[in-house]
């Protein structure tokens, strides 16, 4: 709509001009280089809708032609024309201001104003003094005061506008090598112009005098260079669009990452916005920053932007990042496409870590608590069942004495003596049970003592080396004592082995345990439930356990138990 | 002749006044029963008594019977010290035994059934001998001839070696074993001779020297 009016009013121009006898050659190159800023204009709506940018360089292609009625010399458009002439200029200058601004706002406003302003009064003193009737000094000075001015400011924003992109916003440091020649070029040109105008007007000479062609040549430069700034524009956007897409090294980058630290580095790298912060929701209602540290929860402003990532109400992430990257619409879509992916594997794989850790630890307090329970049994064997059974073999025996001394039947005696004989039976085998389910010595006198006492009770001589400094946690010791019971128990019971080695060494923070045969091998783990069991209990400690078993070589059995 | 006076210390009631009964019937004069290691230290302390009878578990807690009668033997050298354990573990005993083997003993609690052999021990104990059951130093001979395949001892030798070590005297070995004591005597000179220890004539002595061979602290 806007840029169909802007191409009618070039045409209608051109045709006026053309009515009143302009040069040929001056309407042409007009014309050229104001459908520059429309057709650029148009293209940089089309590719970058959400900026205001190309619907500026439209309005920058129509101001344009107002300029062109001047040289018509048309008694209305001559001086309407002349009045109005080069307001693009205040449009281009807002264009680098909001170009160059961090927010891409337009900013300082005041350096507008005061601009626009200038160029105001420059227009009314056009308008109301430009009269042979006025005082032609009247328009002189206005001309003077207004052109030094407009010169001035342009001047300004050439400066402001360049130092900001210099130090460069994140969208447009990748093209402001595009941006900053031509904004440079374009402001010179500005201020040149007025800086014109107003020495002439002071002085009745030419600023810089070139013989024509030359002259001419050089006017249409200076005055031409505006048009560098849509072409730089177009090209940047161009550029910007093709440019590889940040979302490979992205990627990278956050499957390198093992820390939010470096997500947000990776972050920062892919948008080329080194202010970037990442924010992490913690239990719902607080934040936290990437080193973990408290921070409010993410809200825009003026200078910062927030994008979230997943759903607004139970978001993974937020982005707090520069306003420019929202032009970017696409690219900050996917960019949280991508870090949201990498959020939630990195939530399900600390889930999956969480959830095995608690495994884990339940695993170790099931088989503690089999351990403690183990202990509890055998107390209650010894210090309840064997006591009572050692009471009715007292009262059998008093039995036995009080049928002797009053002659009782050699019958009654011989039962009372089957009874005890049964008992002590009894009561040895309730030995036997209990030390099998917790041996007392173990805790007694510890593991070198009770593993001595277990090698005794072994059919073959068994060596024993260890190296112990003091006494060990209870659950290190019953799990090396059983370990070592089960691996001779099958030594015993399998290998056909004339002799046996136990090597115990405590290095570091684990037991090493070494139980080796001489018999004819081929034990495995799988095979013996015993050995099984073993692997099982060892592990649920976060200990190793290993057996080397070739047929004819003899078994060997390794085993760690952490000890801290 | 005034009755050895003994101290029982056990913290089951039943066995307490069992073992109490037993051993008034021996003949001893049971002077105080003690529920538990405390109690027993200071009944010993108030009136040392010729022998006390103390089971190895007792509260306050874990061993405590047995740490009482390592105290005693130190403390109250006079004092006899039977201890009466449900452990088969040489270890204990040879704990026990570990600072002397004159007045000190250690019986299984399957004993009291036996009243004969638990008095027995009694007597050798308060009169300063040493007792060790029977069971215990089969242990202990068992492994040591498994270990030791140069030592061929008979059956019958390994029956004289366990009773030795029991610290029976040569009489009561060879009325157990039904043999005469001068054929005990040739029968323990060559024991003695394969173990490569001397034969001691003080019972106590060598009680020592064979559970101490028997450990393995000899090889």
């Amino acid at each position: 709509m806007l840029a169909a009016c802007v191409i009618a009013f070039a045409m209608i121009t051109t045709v006026v001009g053309i009515a009143n006898g302009a040069p040929v050659q001056f309407l042409a190159t007009d014309l050229v280089m104001g459908l520059v800023f429309v057709i650029c204009g148009l293209t940089a709506v089309w590719l970058r809708p959400a900026s205001p940018a190309g619907a500026m360089l439209l309005v920058c292609g129509g101001l344009w032609f107002v300029g062109s009625y001047a040289p018509t010399g048309h008694p209305v458009l001559f001086p309407l024309g002349f009045a109005f002439e080069r307001y693009y200029d205040l449009v281009l200058a807002a264009l680098l201001l909001m170009l160059s601004s961090p927010s891409q706002r337009l900013q300082p406003l005041w350096l507008i104003r005061a601009l626009g302003a200038s160029i105001a009064a420059r227009s009314l003193g056009r308008l109301l003094l430009l009269d042979p009737d006025v005082n032609f000094a009247a328009f002189e000075a206005v001309e003077i005061v207004s052109n030094f001015a407009i010169a001035g400011f342009a001047a300004l924003v050439g400066v402001v506008a360049l130092g900001r992109l210099m130090r460069s916003g994140p969208v447009w440091r990748r093209v402001r090598w595009l941006i900053l020649p031509a904004g440079g070029v374009a402001t010179t040109a500005m201020a040149f112009d007025s800086l014109e105008y107003a020495w002439s007007t002071a002085t009745g000479n030419l600023l810089v005098e070139i013989e024509d062609p030359g002259g001419e040549i050089f006017a249409w430069a200076v005055f031409g260079a505006r048009t560098l700034v849509p072409i730089a524009y177009l090209l940047a956007t161009l550029r910007l669009r093709s440019a590889p897409g940040p979302l490979g090294p992205l990627s990278a980058g956050l499957e390198r990452s093992d820390g939010s630290g470096m997500v947000g580095n990776a972050l920062r790298a892919a948008l080329g916005d080194s202010s970037l912060v990442l924010l992490r929701p913690v239990d719902g209602e607080r934040w936290i920053t990437e080193d973990g540290a408290p921070s409010a929860p993410p809200a825009p402003s003026d200078s910062r932007a927030v994008t979230l990532v997943g759903p607004e109400d139970r978001a993974s992430a937020a982005l707090v990042h520069h306003p420019a990257l929202l032009e970017q619409p696409e690219l900050l879509a996917a960019v949280v496409r991508v870090l949201r992916l990498a959020l939630d594997n990195e939530r399900l794989e600390s889930e999956l870590r969480e959830q095995l850790r608690a495994v884990t630890e339940s695993r170790a307090r099931i088989v503690t608590a089999a351990e403690e329970e183990r202990r509890r049994l055998e107390r209650d064997l010894h210090d309840g069942a064997q006591q009572r059974l050692i009471g009715v073999m007292l009262a059998l025996q008093q039995a036995r004495s009080t049928a002797d001394s009053q002659g009782a039947p050699k019958a009654l005696r011989e039962q009372l003596d089957a009874a005890a004989s049964e008992t002590t039976g009894a009561i040895n085998e309730l030995r036997e049970l209990a030390r099998g389910i917790h041996p007392a010595i173990l805790e007694d006198e510890g593991l070198e003592v009770a593993v001595a006492a277990l090698a005794r009770r072994v059919g073959i001589p068994v060596e024993i080396g260890m190296t112990l400094n003091g006494r060990l946690s209870r659950m290190v010791e019953s799990t090396a004592y059983f370990t070592i019971a089960e691996a001779l128990t099958n030594t015993q019971r399998h290998a056909r082995a004339s002799h046996a080695t136990v090597r115990v060494v405590h290095a570091g923070t684990a037991l090493a345990l070494e139980v080796t045969d001489d018999g004819q091998g081929g034990a495995a783990a799988e095979r013996g439930s015993g050995l099984n069991g073993l692997a099982d209990r060892l592990m649920a400690l976060g200990g190793r356990f290993e057996v080397v078993s070739n047929d004819g070589c003899g078994t060997r059995i390794l085993a760690t138990i952490p000890t801290e | 002749m005034t009755p050895l006076r003994a101290i029982v210390a056990d913290d089951s009631v039943v066995i307490r006044q069992g073992v109490a009964r037993i051993l008034a019937e021996g003949g001893f004069r049971v002077t105080a029963e003690a529920r538990d290691a405390n109690e027993l230290l200071e009944a010993v302390a108030t009136e040392p008594p010729h022998l006390a009878v103390v089971d190895i578990r007792m509260p306050p807690g874990g061993n405590a019977g047995l740490d009482a009668a390592l105290t005693i033997r130190e403390r109250f050298p006079t004092v006899g010290v039977l201890v009466l354990s449900q452990f088969l573990e040489p270890e204990y005993a040879l704990r026990l035994l570990g600072a002397g083997v004159d007045r000190v003993g250690y019986l299984l609690k399957d004993r009291l059934g036996e009243a004969d052999e638990l008095l027995d021990a009694a007597h050798r104990v308060a009169a300063g001998g040493s007792a060790v059951d029977p069971a215990v130093i089969g242990e202990l001979v068992r492994a040591r001839r498994r270990d030791d395949r140069l030592i061929r001892l008979t059956d019958r030798e390994g029956q004289a070696l366990a009773l030795i070590a029991a610290g029976h005297s040569n009489r009561a070995i060879a009325e157990r074993l039904g043999i005469t004591t001068k054929t005990l005597e040739g029968m323990s000179g060559t024991i003695f001779g394969k173990l490569g220890l001397e034969d001691d004539p003080d019972v106590n002595r060598r009680v020592l020297a064979v559970l101490l061979y028997l450990d393995g602290a000899g090889s």
